[in-house]
Formats: C-alpha cells, sequence, structure tokens
C-alpha cells in the first residue's frame, strides 16, 4: 500500500483548522512554499475547498509565511513574515485578502524570477501568456480556457526563469471578479466555486478551483507559445491580429512585476520570449467567442 | 550646398575631424547598449540606466553611428543622406536634432565640445 500523498484534501477539517491555528502549514504551490497561520474556520474551510490538492510541505522550510490575525470590531488582519504590511480589513474579505496577501509575497520577493502580471494557460506543450490593462478579461478568459481542458499556470502571474525562459505553474485558485463569476458558473460544468466576497476593493470577488490534473502537474514547466493581449470590445467578432515584436516587448516589459530588477537579463529574457511566440491582439466581445479564437489558434487553423 | 559639397568630398578624414567649436555627440560615459531588432522596430537596453527604449529604423542607426564613433550633427547628417529619403537636407537636418535631443534627454548621447588643448 502506498502512503497517501500529503495534500490539503487529506487533512480531516479539525486537523487542518488545528494546525492553521497553531504552528499553520506549509502549502506547495508550484515552486514556492508559502506557510499559513490561519485561526479562521471560514479560511480553514475555503482552504479545505480551493486548496485541495495542493501538497503540504513537511520540508521545514517556506519561502513566505502569511499569517490572519483577529482584531476587534469584525476586523482582521495579515502579517508576512511576522510584519504587518497591509491595513486591516474586514473579516467579510479574508479569503480575498488571503490571496492578495500571497500575490504580494510573489512579487514582492521572488526576484529569482521574471514576473509578469500575466494569465498563463497551457495546451500542446505551450504556453499561452495574456497580458494587457485590467478588466481586460484575463482572469476570466483563463478560468474559460481551463474549463476548456486547457492547464492552468496561474491568472496572475507568468512566472519565467530568467536564464532559459522557461514558465513555471502555480495553478493556484483564479480570482473572478463581479459578473465574471456569474458567466464561469454558467460556461464552466463543474466548476468550482469558493465563497463569494462581496465589498472588496475590486468589487465582488470569488476563486474558481484550478482542476486537479493541473495542480498535480505543477512541476512542470512548460515555453511560451503565444503572447495574446486581450481587449473587450461592445460588440464584433473575436479577431487575432499581429502585433509587432517591438511593442509586444514594452506591453510585456511593462506588465513586468520585476523587469528593472533583472537588467540585461530580463532584456534578454523578454526578447527571446518575444522571439519564441506568436504576438497577438485579441478583440472580443462574447467570451465563448473567444475562447474558441484561442483554440483554434492553438490548433493551427485561423489567426 | 557649397559647405555640404565639401564636406563630402573631404571624406573620412574630414568627418572624423569636427571643426574647433563644434559640438559632437557620443556615447556617454559607461553606457553599454543591448540591441534587439524586431522587424522595422528596434528595442535598446541601456545597461547603465537600466532603461529600454523603442527606436525606429532611423533613430537605431543615428543611435549606431555615434555608438560607433563620436561625430558631430553635419557629419551625422551627411553619412544618414543617402541612407533615408527624408525629402531635402533642411528636413534630415530636423529630424536629426530632435533625435539628438531626443537621446540627450534619455541618457544615450551626449553633446560635448572637444578641447582644443587635448591630445
Amino acid at each position: 500500500m502506498t502512503e497517501a500523498r500529503a495534500t490539503v484534501g487529506a487533512l480531516s477539517r479539525e486537523t487542518l483548522a488545528r494546525r492553521l491555528a497553531g504552528d499553520g502549514i506549509a502549502v506547495r504551490t508550484g515552486p514556492f512554499v508559502t506557510r499559513l497561520r490561519l485561526p479562521l474556520d471560514e479560511l480553514a474551510a475555503s482552504l479545505r475547498l480551493l486548496y485541495a490538492d495542493f501538497p503540504v510541505d513537511s520540508s521545514g522550510f517556506a519561502d513566505f509565511d502569511v499569517t490572519a490575525r483577529r482584531l476587534g470590531r469584525g476586523k482582521i488582519e495579515f502579517l508576512i513574515d511576522g510584519e504587518r504590511r497591509f491595513a486591516p480589513v474586514a473579516r467579510g474579505i479574508a479569503l480575498p485578502m488571503l490571496e492578495w496577501a500571497i500575490n504580494w509575497c510573489l512579487y514582492t520577493f521572488s526576484h529569482q524570477y521574471l514576473l509578469i502580471h500575466a494569465a498563463v494557460v497551457e495546451r500542446k506543450g505551450r504556453a499561452l501568456v495574456m497580458t494587457g490593462r485590467p478588466g481586460a478579461g484575463k482572469s476570466t478568459l483563463c478560468a474559460a480556457l481551463v474549463g476548456r481542458g486547457w492547464r492552468l499556470f496561474s491568472d496572475e502571474f507568468a512566472v519565467i526563469s530568467p536564464d532559459d525562459g522557461r514558465l513555471w505553474p502555480i495553478a493556484r485558485p483564479i480570482a473572478l471578479k463581479n459578473d465574471s463569476i456569474e458567466r464561469i458558473r454558467r460556461l464552466v460544468a463543474g466548476a468550482v466555486l469558493g465563497p463569494t466576497s462581496d465589498d472588496t476593493h475590486k468589487g465582488r470577488v470569488a476563486h474558481m478551483r484550478a482542476p486537479a490534473a493541473s495542480v498535480r502537474r505543477a512541476d512542470e514547466p512548460a515555453r511560451a507559445g503565444w503572447i495574446v493581449f486581450p481587449n473587450r470590445a461592445d460588440d464584433g467578432v473575436a479577431a487575432l491580429a499581429p502585433v509587432p515584436g517591438g511593442r509586444a516587448f514594452f506591453r510585456l516589459a511593462d506588465n513586468a512585476f520585476n523587469y528593472h530588477f533583472h537588467g540585461a537579463a530580463g532584456f534578454e529574457a523578454v526578447c527571446r520570449m518575444i522571439d519564441a511566440c506568436d504576438c497577438l491582439d485579441l478583440g472580443y466581445a462574447d467570451l465563448e467567442d473567444a475562447v474558441a479564437a484561442l483554440d483554434r489558434l492553438v490548433d493551427g487553423e485561423a489567426r | 550646398m557649397t559647405d555640404r559639397r565639401e564636406r563630402d568630398s573631404d571624406g573620412e578624414a574630414r568627418r572624423g575631424a569636427p571643426r574647433p567649436g563644434e559640438t559632437v555627440w557620443r556615447r556617454p560615459d559607461g553606457v553599454r547598449l543591448s540591441w534587439k531588432v524586431f522587424d522595422d522596430e528596434i528595442v535598446v537596453f541601456n545597461a547603465f540606466s537600466g532603461q529600454t527604449h523603442l527606436l525606429d529604423g532611423f533613430s537605431a542607426l543615428v543611435l549606431e553611428e555615434i555608438e560607433h564613433a563620436p561625430a558631430s550633427r553635419d557629419a551625422l547628417a551627411a553619412r544618414l543622406a543617402g541612407r533615408f529619403d527624408l525629402g531635402d537636407a533642411a528636413a534630415l537636418a530636423e529630424r536629426l536634432d530632435a533625435v539628438l535631443a531626443e537621446f540627450d534627454r534619455q541618457g544615450l548621447a551626449d553633446p560635448t565640445v572637444p578641447n582644443p588643448a587635448a591630445p
């Protein structure tokens, strides 16, 4: 009999809550290990739902340490490595705040990688990187593509090894906002969504659980094949149009969290990425239409 | 026009020898550039400043000339005249002045007046 894989979901509800309220548990998300100390029952329940398939790391090492602390009057705060980094928030938005706190750790501390604000999915061994302005629909497209069988890397970060250009998956839950929550519920059969948090600074937020298959393959990197810049329009058929390399370069660099940190190595990494990819604008009005266009792109049927 | 013909006919020796008091454009000390050509767009990384710049073909050629060797504005204009169809010499000079001013602002080129006493 093989030993059961130590995952968050393998822990009983009581054990998980007890450990989160005590020394915490270290959760591995791709190349990162985050120690979580969350003495809040609702966060324990959300973690058990959304992170069920993620490995619990027992090495004793963690890249980040995230602790939630109760304050008075329905407020909580999050500490990073024991230090206050954020203003207190209402307990009702604890889950999105936890996700943002983990994101903050990644882009603040993880300079061994070139980090670009992007949604990344993979199919046929190549990664599709979607980046652009906030509100362009990156996370929604990401969730819809994952619902169609693409492998989830991240809805928030392209994690790139600057020396060889490989992208690393994280496969954490996908953050959906406002109308996207219902759109994904309708579009993705079997989507598992966590609780909806109202009144965040981004409106309503709910998180979609990553497919177990994506989480299991979180140690398999991929090279980028496509860089897509989505743009939502009021109407029209989804259309892909080439973007010149120089402009694509600046759009990527502008959306990077730490391009300047890497200096010449970052410049070379972005150059190699542009060289290796088809760079395309995606104009779309309808989510399913956009997903079909990206499916066709990867199948080589159309631009 | 006479002045231009004289400079052209003088060839390389004249180009490398600015007139006394003439401004020469040169690569600033410490600047190291990495280049990447994407069709007609050129991206240049300046390791000294950490800045990345997007250049068109004309600007890239001006920068390449300055990186190769310091040159006066007139010498640059002479070298570029046969390579870009910008209408007349005045249009070329106007475009060149704008590019050089931008390079000065971005730290990609320095306008200097050589010291005649220097060896």
